[in-house]
């Protein structure tokens, strides 16, 4: 359904209202600041270029420009500090249409859609690494992280919001126009920090209701024999121990407690195929890009958590038959 | 021994001084002087010396060669992001080698150079012959030496501290990073703060204590205002680091939980008690920056500083403020609003008196005589620029949702190099070119310093201005490198282009002070026509600075007083009478600083000061506010114990590093023994 995403962002090019308000208070700020310079290259060229003294009375510019004109600049600049932040709380009372779940990993992201909301889908809605949200309904995001602080941050969404382990974070907005966005970590989290993105797909709602739909589905069934042979070492080998594919692995590392988020490892794969992207955004999601990714992760991302599973290459072409079919 | 010996600053006029004559003499007048203070040639005289001039160009050096390995680290990571998926350095030496670079240049460069600084200038500017504990000092030196020795052990071992100059947890717990990578860095910050801390203290005891008589708080020249407030800062601010790194190291050696969220702790826990210092910290490097242009500017512009005493008020204001910002570093961690209110309406006051500060060095260059181009000014005027813009990304990052959407991107990376390398480094190379003719007597390239300035104001800039472009566009901090379809390609290029023009420049200052120290030519003791006392000693000084204790009547004591009846003009201009109004009163614009002969005073009561008994070290002490009630003091001399009790802690770390008991025990015994040699050895 959606592109590949090859504009990194522009914090100036706001999809919210929010961040409209900020991209505003950005232009302002940048246009006081460069009189401001104007003014300061003005008074360094006088003293330079001038060839006696200038008496100006330094007291009385130094009051002036150094005090009056700073406190100015401030108390308008608190005024609009509250005026821009009242964007990113919306009022009480207001339910947003649709909750999410973001869990950071290190290094990719875990998305849980939470049932209900107004959607009518209500199975579980379990995603890594593309994140598709409807236009002009307000989304909040719950955000922790299950290792290390990570930090969810998208130029053209506004603020960024940290991942904090033991805490939950929200973030509410309403983007405003349909299209594809590129996220990144933006707290440092070790060896792969670099490689942590992920994807906005901002749909109309009713294309997101059909997308909910089809990923509250449980993974289709193979048809062919290559991908039942794919679905059987998919389950054999060590894949199994840390990813799901709901219907099929439920419970990767056989430790599914009460707290289901607690004992994820590995990205759930139930609908792997539908996903634009591999590995947090580092690669396509195409027949090579996943065979390289699984035969051997480390180049493609060295510093991933995830190994090489040693697959004999009748083994691998099955799985990869099997995981394309997960659409 | 001491005796209370004048009233008031009015007994210590030249009149009543019991003879008037220059404030140093010829080695051959001062022979018994020179035999005290003077350091025993060879090893054991370099190593047991106190004489904080050594101490203050060792700490230069050495604080110069951190500066350089700083450097060499950013020239890494600079050729790492040059072009997109680049492999040059892979992510474990990128991790290591960008938390050293901001380790290094902050703690081990940036801050110690001011210690280099403060060293070597306070007790000349005050008219002491050495700091208040001198043995005190040897051990802030060797501490840091061998603190830094410690942490760059770690790449020798291959296990160079690689969780950010800031070492989050829980990233830097022992599950998340099990090598001892993060135990040099804890360990390592830890030693270092006993070295800060105690020249801290050192600094502010010298500045209370030390001054020359008659030299009130209210005649403290400038930089000796911004070393107090720094001092003052530090050993508020850092406290809060060394309880970090060693409730960090308490974490992963005996396995607090203090801040792991499975362990009731709590990550932001630790964010707070490092920003606490890290905030200050930025202000603990950029106010005696300040006080180095505070000096230069009116020195190059044959004016006193305008404003002089709100510019003080705006010093001391600065290092108070300081303190309400540091959770300005974490409006994106999810805090209260009310709790971002706050710590941003604070971020954003700190504007006023750094607003005060340029408004008065662009008014002293404007009403000054027309300046001279050398590279001290040159610096000066590169740091105006480029500070004040770092100024106003500053205020930009201190409204809190315009913070939040650019933090921890490069937008912040270009920031703080603005205020960092633009308000810190280039008044260090101000500074540097300034007193380099007094510590060393020689005189600088007439042009390479002026090339080396313009190779770093341009590579400064084409290095760091698009770095806020790309900030803009979405490129996070700390990123080993990124794809080649995000559109960061060429605006990365350009920045690691002009990373190495800036380097280039450098380069060029290490040869011109290298070679100038090696033969350049022999400079005059007073090249500037500076205002405070240690333009009048010889070049370089001698070990004891001054045969007899200045008696200071000014502000700017070789500048002389204003004329009389004009001191009661009465204005913001400072205490000396306000020479802007001087000026304009007499219509007489040309105020030019007459160079005044500096009275001395040699004998109190009977204690004399240039014939020291028995080669003891003497040095006068003063009160706190005024500087009268002067006493004559013995000073400890040089000892090996301080490096003794430093190698100690050495041990101290490593033993603490290897998790080995035996090697703790016995440094402790160790540093305890050093300690009580320490006092025991005659003075």
């Amino acid at each position: 359904m959606a592109r590949p995403v090859t504009d990194a962002g522009w914090v100036l090019d706001p999809r919210t209202p929010g961040a409209e308000k900020v991209a505003l208070l950005t232009w302002l700020m940048l246009a006081v600041a460069a009189i401001a310079f104007v003014m300061v290259l003005g008074l360094l060229a006088l003293g330079l270029a001038r060839r006696r003294r200038l008496p100006l009375g330094a007291e009385r510019w130094v009051v002036g420009g150094g005090l009056v004109f700073p406190a100015v600049v401030i108390l308008a600049l608190s005024g609009l500090t509250v005026w821009a932040l009242d964007a990113d709380t919306p009022p009480a009372g207001a339910d947003p249409a649709l909750t999410v779940n973001v869990i950071g990993h290190q290094y990719w992201w875990e998305i849980r859609y939470q049932p209900g909301g107004g959607s009518t889908v209500s199975g579980e809605v379990v995603t890594a690494n593309e994140l598709v949200l409807p236009v002009d309904q307000p989304v909040q995001l719950e955000l922790t992280s299950d290792d290390v602080v990570h930090s969810f941050w998208v130029p053209e969404l506004g603020p960024k919001r940290d991942l904090v382990p033991g805490r939950t974070n929200h973030l509410r907005f309403t983007i405003d126009q349909a299209g594809d966005l590129r996220g990144q970590c933006a707290e440092f989290c070790g060896a792969q920090h670099a490689r942590m993105a992920f994807l906005v797909h901002a749909v109309p709602a009713d294309e997101f209701e059909t997308w909910l739909a089809n990923e509250a589905a449980p993974a289709p069934v193979p048809t062919t024999d290559s991908q039942r042979a794919g679905m059987a070492t998919f389950q054999q080998e060590a894949c199994s121990s840390c990813h799901a594919i709901r219907g099929v692995v439920d419970d990767p590392a056989g430790l599914l407690g009460a707290d289901r988020n607690r004992v994820v490892i590995g990205p759930d794969l139930t609908h792997l195929a539908a996903r634009d992207t591999l590995a947090a955004v580092t690669v396509p999601n195409d027949r090579g890009h996943l065979g390289g990714w699984i035969a051997d992760p480390q180049s493609t991302k060295p510093g991933s958590l995830m190994p090489a599973v040693p697959l004999d290459p009748e083994q691998l072409l099955s799985l990869l038959d099997y995981l394309q079919s997960l659409r | 021994m001491t005796t209370p010996a004048v009233a008031g600053p009015t007994v210590l006029a030249p009149a009543a001084a019991p003879r008037r004559r220059a404030a140093s003499g010829a080695r051959g007048d001062h022979q018994a002087l020179h035999d005290a203070w003077e350091d025993r040639p060879g090893l054991g005289g370099w190593i047991r010396t106190v004489d904080h001039k050594r101490i203050g160009v060792r700490y230069a050096v050495t604080a110069l060669t951190f500066l350089l390995i700083g450097g060499l680290e950013a020239l890494a990571l600079r050729t790492q992001l040059a072009v997109p998926d680049n492999d040059l350095l892979g992510h474990d030496a990128y991790n290591q080698l960008m938390t050293m670079h901001g380790t290094t240049m902050l703690l081990w460069f940036n801050t110690p150079m001011f210690a280099a600084f403060g060293n070597y200038l306070i007790p000349l500017q005050i008219g002491a012959r050495d700091m208040a504990f001198p043995r005190l000092n040897a051990l802030s030196y060797w501490i840091f030496l061998l603190s830094g020795l410690f942490v760059y052990t770690s790449f020798a071992v291959g296990e160079a501290p690689d969780g950010g100059w800031f070492a989050y947890t829980p990233l830097t717990s022992s599950v998340y990073s099990p090598g001892r990578n993060l135990d040099f860095w804890a360990i390592g910050i830890t030693f270092l703060g006993i070295s800060t801390t105690v020249g801290g203290i050192n600094f502010i005891v010298t500045i209370l204590r030390m001054r020359a008589p008659g030299m009130s708080l209210a005649r403290l020249p400038i930089f000796g205002w911004t070393i107090l407030t720094m001092s003052f800062m530090i050993i508020f601010a850092l406290p809060a680091v060394t309880l970090a790194g060693a409730l960090l190291e308490a974490d992963r050696a005996l396995g607090m939980h203090l801040f792991d969220p499975n362990g009731l702790g709590d990550p932001l826990l630790y964010q707070h008690l490092f920003w606490i210092w890290g905030h200050p910290e930025v202000y603990i490097v950029f106010i005696p920056a300040t006080g180095i242009i505070s000096t230069i500017i009116p020195t190059f512009a044959r004016r006193p500083l305008a404003a002089h005493n709100l510019v003080i008020a705006s010093v001391v204001a600065t290092g108070f403020i300081s303190f309400g910002l540091w959770v300005h570093h974490m409006f994106a961690a999810g805090l209260p609003f009310l709790v971002a209110s706050f710590f941003s309406a604070a971020s954003l006051v700190i504007a006023i008196p750094s607003g005060i500060q340029v408004l008065a060095w662009l008014t002293t260059l404007v009403e000054g005589r027309r300046p001279r181009l050398d590279p001290p000014l040159l610096f000066a005027l590169g740091f105006i620029v480029t500070f004040v813009l770092g100024g106003f990304t500053g205020v930009m990052v201190a409204v809190v949702p315009f913070d939040q959407a650019i933090t921890d991107s490069y937008f912040v990376v270009a920031h703080f190099h603005y205020v960092l390398i633009g308000g810190s480094v280039m008044p260090i190379m101000a500074g540097l070119y300034f007193w380099f003719p007094k510590v060393t007597g020689k005189a600088t390239h007439p042009w390479l310093g002026r090339a080396a300035f313009a190779a770093i104001f341009v590579g400064f800039h084409v290095t760091f201005f698009p770095q806020h472009i790309l900030g803009l566009m979405g490129m996070p901090r700390r990123v080993y490198t990124y794809g080649s379809d995000l559109g960061w390609d060429w605006l990365n290029l350009l920045s690691s282009i002009g990373a190495f023009v800036l380097a280039a420049g450098f380069v060029m200052v290490a040869v011109d002070l290298v070679l100038s120290w090696w033969r350049g030519d022999p400079a005059p003791d007073d090249p500037w026509g500076g205002e405070t006392l240690e333009w009048a000693l010889p070049s370089p000084p001698p070990p004891y600075n001054f045969a007899a204790a200045p008696v200071v009547t000014s502000p700017r004591p070789l500048w002389g007083e204003p004329e009389a009846g004009d001191g009661s003009a009465g204005d913001a201009d400072g205490d000396s009478g306000g020479h802007g109004d001087v000026a304009r009163a007499t219509g007489h614009p040309a105020w030019d600083p007459v160079r005044v002969p500096v009275p001395t005073i040699e004998r109190y009561e009977g204690e004399v000061l240039d014939e020291p008994p028995h080669g003891h070290h003497r040095a006068v002490l003063t009160s706190v506010l005024d500087a009268t009630d002067v006493h004559v003091v013995t000073m400890p001399g040089p000892s090996t114990w301080p490096l003794a009790l430093a190698a100690g802690v050495l041990a101290l770390s490593t033993g603490v590093l290897l998790r080995s008991g035996l090697v703790v025990g016995l440094a402790s015994a160790w540093i305890a023994w050093s300690f009580y040699r320490w006092h025991r050895e005659a003075t």
